[in-house]
């Protein structure tokens, strides 16, 4: 089912689970996804093989930034990605394990997360700006 | 600092950029993969920013042998006519 | 100009996740300009409640990056479209320095303006820009694409076993999905 996921516009739910951990001046959050191969926005992505978009890390980070920091008005929303590298795909059965240090920065956070797949290889690594919404 | 050593430290920043470490962390000679966890496409991202930093096209078949700040810099060095 | 059957020829993406409506204009191997038209029809925006509030109709960012991404990528191989089986799958590797400055909104008409600065041994550098009306609402300093041989499951995924998953699923609100 898409849309509303972390309570907004979405292409699907990317987020299974989470955790949110204080940590010192920020917080240390994880979250977890199945890549399901028969979700409907798999289906395009692509046909006969599913494969877990990237930008979809970038959806799940998102996800896991406003359950876990949300304070209902649309903060903290994606401002800047610092910068973004994925090394490997993550297919249908695999679960994109991600796990986030979002620091406190003026008007939102700073964040680095790390992506792993089931097996602990790491498959993407994000840097990324959150603030108020445009 | 001579031309050289300038344009070395510049290299190390834009270096330092995409391995994504701090300039000070790249050593001249220490190995992208090995010492800094590279993969093919950093060695490929490096000579896309120095193309478009500036504007030397090294050879991609070049990209084996690029494995240090020192290599890249003598790359660059050669493939802007000042090697 | 070219429309909807042109640019399913040369991406292999498809519904919902072919992003890109129009190529306005192509300059071959240097520039592109494209069209994404956000539409309340679209699947992100099923599910939003009756009183939800504006800011939780703003288009997902992560649609907005595929879709510039998709825009690279039909500059990078448009004439050269791959042979449909060469083992190599279009991939998103990474971008640097994709800043958002504007909310983007059902009705909005998104227009990238790309240029493809380099490709290298396969790997496609583009920059460039993403607009709505006179607002630009994204910029973005080099994105970077390649197509990479990605490893074909040797038989269909096991439904249970991908249902199950690795321990008990904590869901944070009901529904099947």
């Amino acid at each position: 089912m898409s849309g509303l996921a972390g309570g907004a516009a979405a292409p699907l739910r990317a987020v299974d689970t989470y955790t949110a951990i204080p940590d010192g001046d920020g917080w240390l959050l994880c979250s977890t996804l199945l890549v399901r191969g028969d979700d409907p926005s798999l289906r395009g992505h692509f046909p006969g093989l599913p494969v877990l978009p990237g930008v979809f890390v970038v959806e799940a980070l998102g996800q896991l930034m406003r359950l876990a920091l949300g304070d209902g008005t649309g903060a903290p929303a994606l401002r800047a990605l610092t910068s973004v590298r994925f090394f490997a795909p993550l297919l249908d059965g695999d679960e994109l394990r991600l796990t986030a240090r979002a620091t406190a920065a003026p008007g939102g956070w700073s964040v680095r997360a790390e992506g792993r797949s089931a097996a602990g290889t790491v498959t993407s690594r994000v840097r990324a700006e959150y603030g108020a919404p445009c | 600092m001579t031309t050289q050593e300038t344009q070395l430290e510049a290299l190390r920043e834009l270096v330092a950029e995409v391995l994504e470490i701090d300039p000070e962390e790249l050593t001249d000679t220490g190995d992208f993969i090995d010492d800094y966890e590279a993969d093919s496409l950093r060695a490929i991202e490096i000579l896309a920013r120095i193309d478009k930093q500036y504007k030397v096209e090294i050879p991609q078949a070049e990209l084996p042998l690029l494995r240090n700040l020192k290599a890249v810099h003598e790359a660059l060095l050669q493939y802007s006519g000042q090697g | 100009m070219r429309e909807h059957p042109g640019i399913r020829a040369v991406l292999p993406q498809r519904y919902p996740m072919l992003l890109v409506d129009r190529i306005l204009e192509l300059d071959p191997r240097r520039s592109i300009r494209t069209v994404k038209a956000v539409t309340a029809t679209e699947p992100c925006y099923a599910g939003l409640p009756e009183d939800a509030e504006p800011w939780r109709y703003h288009y997902p960012p992560a649609l907005l990056i595929e879709s510039f991404g998709q825009s690279a990528a039909l500059l990078w191989l448009d004439g050269h479209a791959p042979a449909a089986d060469d083992g190599l799958t279009l991939m998103f590797v990474g971008a640097t320095e994709f800043v958002f400055e504007g909310g983007v909104l059902p009705g909005d008409v998104l227009i990238h303006t790309v240029r493809l600065d380099n490709v290298i041994a396969g790997t496609a550098f583009a920059s460039g820009e993403t607009w709505a009306g006179t607002r630009r609402v994204a910029r973005v300093t080099t994105l970077v694409a390649t197509r990479r041989p990605v490893p074909h499951l040797t038989g269909p995924a096991d439904a249970s076993a991908v249902a199950a998953g690795p321990g008990p699923a904590q869901r944070s609100r009901e529904g099947s999905r």
